[in-house]
């Protein structure tokens, strides 16, 4: 590689090296959809009134959520914090208010409302859409990339 | 937030400027995926990340896993700004 890097030069490898990481950026197949299922059955378990039932699965929650970054990690050697100041962190915010809040009104719902069966509702309703904000995720982190240096 | 251009003839070398390309928009990013977008040999990439590891531009982590030693690279938070203020720099000479 020669010394002499015009500027322009310069711009156009920085921009090959974005457009290159764009390709491979991408979650691995299934991971949104994982990732959602995950939270999706934290939401729901409140409905089995059960401390200990939420406490196992809370733990098993953050044990995947461990697994799912190795296995990103592995996959695509490098990692992205999803929640690092960039166009694409509205989309990983949204998804995180929703599994959190998710959860808190589940909770609510099932041991100090009682409403059973709601925290059931809550869960069909986030895991598409976390899904959906995972995939949207990949698309704005994408076109971040792609539009310019 | 405004990036104020500044030349940084550390990152204006070829392979570090691509290093800091991949480096900025990732958390951090092993030394063989570095390596495979690069297309450049181990000793050469070494040089070079010690180089931007000396300027304080970038952090290596050695990690074991499963007996085996990964190398990962990240920016610094004056790493990224510096590359920011470069790119911001080559940007202005060219006028776009």
């Amino acid at each position: 590689m020669s010394d002499d890097f015009s500027p322009a030069d310069a711009l156009a490898a920085v921009q090959a090296q974005r457009d290159k990481l764009a390709e491979q950026a991408a979650a691995p197949r299934g991971y949104h959809l994982i990732l959602a299922l995950t939270a999706g059955v934290l939401i729901a378990s409140p409905f089995w009134n059960s401390f200990w039932v939420v406490a196992v699965v809370y733990v098993a929650f953050f044990l995947i959520l461990w697994g799912l970054m190795t296995w990103y990690k592995r996959s695509k050697g490098m990692w992205i914090n999803g929640l690092d100041h960039r166009p694409a962190r509205r989309y990983s915010v949204t998804a995180g208010a929703i599994g959190g809040g998710g959860f808190a009104a589940s909770l609510a719902a099932e041991w100090a409302l009682h409403l059973h069966g709601a925290s059931l509702v809550l869960a069909v309703i986030a895991v598409p859409t976390m899904t959906w904000l995972g995939f949207r995720w990949d698309a704005a982190y994408e076109q971040e990339l792609r539009e310019s240096a | 937030m405004t990036v104020t251009p500044a030349f940084d003839p550390v990152i204006h070398a070829p392979l570090r400027l691509q290093i800091c390309a991949l480096l900025a928009p990732v958390t951090a990013m092993e030394f063989a995926t570095l390596r495979g977008h690069l297309d450049v040999s181990e000793s050469v990439l070494s040089k070079h990340l010690k180089t931007l590891e000396d300027a304080g531009h970038i952090r290596i982590r050695k990690a074991t896993s499963n007996s085996r030693v990964r190398t990962s690279a990240s920016m610094t938070p004056e790493g990224k700004s510096a590359y920011d203020a470069h790119v911001a720099e080559l940007r202005r000479i060219v006028g776009s």
